[in-house]
């Protein structure tokens, strides 16, 4: 009964999803496997893919930026998670603030306040030129730019994960580890690290997930020098009106990140928690 | 086997230990002293500052002032890690991620021993705790009284010069509690442990202590024998904290003690000094027969609980709970009138 008129509370959220976010990708993956003569099914817009270097080379470069900001959230969220749950009171609000604030500013907003840190003649620059730095490095309009800007913008996501999981943590655990002789490393190496991985992982698939897609940071912070799937699908859209290999990119983008949450369902619950 | 578990366990000496948290003292000057192989119970309400105490032994908190000891050496200002205690927490704090064998290696690992040697004394110790062929569990899969020795047998197997026990039945049901208090009784001795143990379970107390500790408001209040400190309470606090109590107050005068029964004096030899007589149920006797010379009082209400039964008799405006056993005679009638017998001696207690 109380299932029933649950299932009955959720339809219209149900019919909005199917209507304008199911049917539209159904739409997209058929129409991917369509070829330009009109042929169906057929692998015409794959073939074209994996036969020219710069699609190939885009996909690998796009999975490698991905990879490693997912990388350096998990190093830079980790300490900041561990501050948040055994912070107090005044160390967790100005924590969350700032690593919540930033998902309540406009994602261009603030790629666009990188581009005047980071930018040529930017505040970066100035730092670099006083410390009589001559050559300084070049921090946006390449990977760099992209990596630093990813990074702020996905932060957020893996810290509010990995704080789900640390709370959950028993400090009774850290005292049995320092009775039983465990130091620092050891015992975050064998109580923390295995008791978060459900949340390192779904952290991790959740950033991953999010770099494949976005578009915005890549463009702005990576101009034109740096190319992502994201963004060849948006110039194939919007400049070249090369719809058909847009529909078999995003497929390849869709794919891919399934594979993930895939590997995340299989990894994600460790033999201890099923009893 | 027993002889890997051997610790022949170092004495504890506590000098003037204390401990405030913000304005609420929780030890206000504790001195005491648990010898080697022995088993001391800190026995007092919730509050009374026992489980602070403990975990000043352990290293968890740090006193004000005062001196912890382990044997000779001053362990003050000593890391909880490098202590080599054993803890048994309330709620165990077993790793849930690491199955029972490995719960139970922990500590050794910590400690570098070699994996041949690990195997092998973890096998000791789970043997020692009854939970062979429970290696491979994960705590969640366990009763909660298997992970009690769970717990128990993490904290042995690193051969502790000192096991403490924060409140280690607390989780378990009343029977099993039973049982479990009389397998760590044997554990204890089989191992040579050193332990202080924490319960406001005054049975708990009796059944595992050499020695018990009674605390109130941060102080150590009595400490001695369980028979003794039931059998001669120094306060009213003790004496109705362990065990039950009927506290009546006393005239002296005239070189001779008289204990005050509503309208009767009877006189009395005592023991001990206070204003207070400690008259334990099960030494007041109720006599069903007419006349005599003993006051009288009336049966108010009777609690049948198997093995004896609670009477609670009135007087001259105090009740007296007297606990006869099954067996004693007819059961006695609510509202019947009966005599009141004391005991020949009673222990005087401060109030």
């Amino acid at each position: 009964m109380t299932a029933r008129r649950a299932m009955l509370a959720a339809t219209p959220a149900v019919a909005l999803l199917l209507v304008l976010f199911a049917a539209p990708v159904a739409g997209m993956v058929v129409g991917s496997f369509r070829a330009r003569d009109g042929a169906f099914p057929s692998l015409e817009l794959y073939q074209l893919l994996a036969t020219q270097d710069l699609f190939v080379r885009v996909f690998a470069e796009t999975i490698a930026l991905g990879l490693a900001v997912t990388a350096i959230c998990l190093v830079l969220g980790l300490p900041l998670a561990w501050a948040y749950v055994r912070g107090g009171a005044a160390t967790r609000n100005v924590l969350l603030f700032a690593v919540a604030a930033p998902l309540l500013i406009s994602m261009v907003v603030r790629v666009y306040g990188w581009t005047i840190l980071l930018g040529p003649g930017g505040l970066l620059d100035h730092v670099f030129e006083a410390f009589g730095v001559l050559d300084p490095p070049r921090l946006m309009y390449n990977m760099t730019g992209v990596i630093i800007g990813m990074v702020h913008v996905f932060l957020p996501f893996m810290v509010l994960t990995l704080v789900s999981s640390l709370v959950r943590i028993d400090l009774r655990l850290y005292e049995s580890a320092a009775i039983l002789g465990a130091g620092w490393w050891r015992t975050h190496r064998t109580v923390t690290v295995p008791l978060i991985r459900p949340g390192i992982v779904a952290g991790s698939v959740l950033v991953f997930a999010l770099t494949q897609g976005a578009f915005v940071t890549p463009l702005v912070l990576g101009g034109t020098a740096v190319k992502v799937t994201a963004t060849l699908v948006y110039t194939d859209i919007f400049v070249l009106f090369d719809w058909p290999r847009a529909t078999a990119m995003a497929t390849v983008l869709l794919v891919a990140v399934l594979g993930i949450v895939v590997v995340q369902s299989r990894v994600g619950r460790p033999a201890w928690m099923t009893r | 086997m027993a002889e890997h578990h051997q610790v022949g366990g170092t004495g504890l000496r506590l000098e003037g230990v204390r401990k405030r948290f913000g304005g609420q003292v929780a030890v206000a000057g504790v001195t005491l002293e648990v010898r080697p192989g022995e088993t001391l119970v800190l026995l007092g309400p919730s509050g009374c500052g026992k489980t602070t105490l403990l975990r000043i032994v352990a290293g968890l908190e740090r006193p004000d002032a005062g001196q912890v000891l382990f044997g000779e050496r001053d362990v003050t200002g000593v890391p909880v890690r490098q202590r080599g205690v054993g803890m048994v927490f309330q709620s165990y704090a077993l790793f849930p991620h690491l199955t029972v064998a490995d719960n139970v290696a922990y500590g050794l690992r910590a400690r570098g021993v070699a994996e041949a040697d690990v195997t092998r004394r973890v096998a000791d110790a789970l043997a020692l705790v009854d939970l062979v062929g429970r290696e491979r569990h994960y705590p969640a899969q366990l009763s909660g009284g298997q992970q009690q020795r769970v717990a128990i047998a993490r904290a042995l197997v690193v051969r502790p010069a000192l096991l403490l026990l924060d409140e280690p039945f607390g989780a378990l049901d009343l029977k099993l509690r039973r049982r479990m208090q009389l397998e760590l009784r044997g554990v204890l001795r089989r191992a040579g442990a050193t332990a202080l143990h924490v319960t406001h379970d005054q049975e708990e107390a009796l059944a595992l202590a050499d020695r018990v500790a009674v605390m109130r408001d941060g102080r150590v209040e009595q400490i001695g024998a369980g028979e003794e400190v039931y059998a001669r309470p120094r306060t009213a606090f003790v004496a109705s904290f362990l065990g039950e109590a009927n506290l009546l107050p006393v005239e002296t005068g005239s070189g001779a003690v008289r204990v005050v029964l509503g309208d009767a004096r009877v006189p009395m030899r005592t023991t001990g000094s206070g204003t207070l007589a400690c008259l334990r149920p099960e030494h007041l006797r109720l006599s069903d027969e007419a006349g005599g010379a003993q006051p009288r009082g009336t049966v108010r209400s009777a609690v049948f609980l198997g093995e004896a039964t609670v009477y609670e008799v009135a007087l001259g405006g105090v009740t007296l709970k007297a606990r006869v056993p099954a067996g004693a005679g007819d059961p006695l009638v609510v509202g019947r009138e009966v005599g009141i017998l004391l005991p020949e001696q009673l222990p005087l207690v401060e109030a």
